[in-house]
């Protein structure tokens, strides 16, 4: 996940609650929600204490503003522009905060480095496979003398690598889903602890929604078919290998 | 009952034997004897269904298990017992592993009844508390006996039994004989395969036994009186 902010600064005028709705209501937009100047100098004081001075002077130098969150799959240059097109002729709307021209820059990176984690992602998979596949070959011929036992006393021997593979795609199957239950287990509460780390990574909740479910939901049978075939191809290797 | 039909091999281009018959019937103990090299082995690995012979055909039950289809070996193997000569290594498996697999192969036996089964049978074979000793360090008579100890376990009907009077040793000779001929009375086919008939056994079919291309064919006597 990615932190999908942007806030455009509403003037003192109003309205900003009005349009806090309307910016929520976009499709690339996830949520808005309007800070009046009041919350925006609390906020400021909190972030940097010591600055009361500024409003010595009387009144509240900060404008109020919306936070706006983009959808996930909707951060990109073009939604940023899309939303930024809607907001920006809004008489209320001084200033659209965005990152300016770093934000392509940072959305290149974040591109590159989703590419990045994929690959290395793939990686993991592929050499996950192969460690498994060699495994699974090794143990077989290590097993070989209580196979054929099993074989010459009438066991198929359809059915010695048919068990196999079932209960290492079963095991494989519970392993990775007690990996993806730690996994958000330990996203939850680092979210809940560590602030800091919801704003780099994005909200906790989201991990549970639907978009997210979707790849958990490939992960697990993905995970269960490729242990039951490294351990069908291991066995068949293991098998053609002369005696 | 096990019938081959003029059952015929051929090894390395070399014709070892053709035009053989036999018939082994329930409660019978049969062994054959041949010089090294005669295909002992051979021969029983045909009689089991491990190997097709180049000729002829092998019938149990009346049904084929070369021509018939897989279920029909499977079924005649998931009954049989058999102790090879060499006992395969099987490294890091220990005895109750190797009773394990027996288990496996056969009809489950209740829990309850497994640790004591095998520490009979292990003890019948004078190797009473030996289940956790690993088949490696295991000598060639204890292995032979304990092979033969599993394959009891499962209680098959049939035994192909490889050199086992050799290997087991010959102050074994009279026990197992003894105890072949038990199980032959309880109805099992007992088949053997060895370089020369025991010198203290008892052959219904006389000392010189029955020539059968390069072997030599002798029944067990079951009875006391020889009779059977």
């Amino acid at each position: 996940m990615e932190d999908h902010r942007g806030a455009p600064p509403v003037g003192d005028r109003g309205g900003g609650r009005g349009h806090g709705g309307k910016a929520a209501g976009l499709p690339e937009v996830h949520s808005a929600e309007y800070r009046d100047p009041e919350t925006s100098w609390k906020e400021f004081i909190d972030s940097y204490p010591g600055m009361e001075a500024l409003r010595a002077a009387g009144g509240n130098p900060l404008p109020g503003y919306v936070e706006i969150r983009m959808r996930p799959d909707r951060f990109t240059e073009g939604d940023f522009r899309s939303v930024e097109a809607v907001l920006k002729p809004l008489p209320e709307v001084e200033k659209l905060l965005s990152g300016g021209e770093a934000h392509p820059r940072l959305l290149r990176v974040s591109r590159w480095m989703n590419v990045l984690l994929w690959a290395g992602f793939y990686i993991l998979c592929a050499v996950s496979f192969s460690v498994f596949y060699l495994q699974e070959k090794a143990r077989a011929t290590f097993l070989s003398g209580e196979f054929d036992y099993l074989r010459e006393r009438g066991v198929s021997a359809q059915i010695i690598p048919f068990s196999r593979a079932v209960g290492t795609a079963l095991a494989g199957g519970v392993l990775s889903l007690a990996a993806m239950a730690a996994t958000v287990s330990i996203f939850i509460a680092l979210s809940g602890r560590l602030p800091a780390f919801s704003r780099v990574i994005g909200p906790a909740a989201e991990i549970l929604a639907f978009p997210f479910l979707i790849p958990w939901a490939v992960f697990i049978p993905a995970s269960t078919i490729l242990s039951g075939g490294a351990s069908l191809l291991g066995w068949r290797a293991a098998q053609s290998r002369p005696r | 009952m096990i019938e081959a039909f003029h059952v015929g091999a051929v090894s390395r281009d070399r014709k070892l034997w053709d035009g053989i018959d036999l018939a082994f019937d329930e409660g019978e103990v049969c062994v054959v004897t041949g010089p090294a090299g005669a295909g002992k082995t051979l021969l029983l690995s045909i009689l089991r269904g491990e190997r097709r012979p180049d000729e002829g055909d092998v019938v149990v039950g009346g049904d084929s298990i070369y021509r018939g289809d897989s279920s029909a070996v499977n079924s005649f193997r998931a009954s049989s017992g058999v102790v090879p000569d060499p006992f395969p290594s099987m490294p890091g498996c220990a005895v109750r592993d190797l009773f394990l697999l027996s288990g496996t192969a056969g009809e489950s036996i209740p829990a309850e009844e497994r640790e004591e089964r095998q520490e009979k049978l292990l003890s019948m074979m004078g190797l009473g508390g030996s289940q956790d000793w690993k088949l490696s360090s295991l000598s060639v008579t204890e292995r032979a006996r304990v092979a033969l100890a599993a394959e009891l376990y499962r209680g098959p009907k049939y035994l192909f039994l490889d050199m086992v009077i050799a290997n087991a040793g010959g102050e074994w000779t009279d026990m197992l004989g003894g105890l072949f001929r038990a199980l032959a009375r309880e109805g099992k086919t007992i088949l053997l395969a060895e370089r020369t008939f025991p010198e203290r056994w008892k052959a219904r079919s006389g000392e010189e036994g029955i020539a059968m291309g390069p072997f030599r064919l002798f029944r067990l006597a079951i009875t006391v009186d020889g009779t059977r």
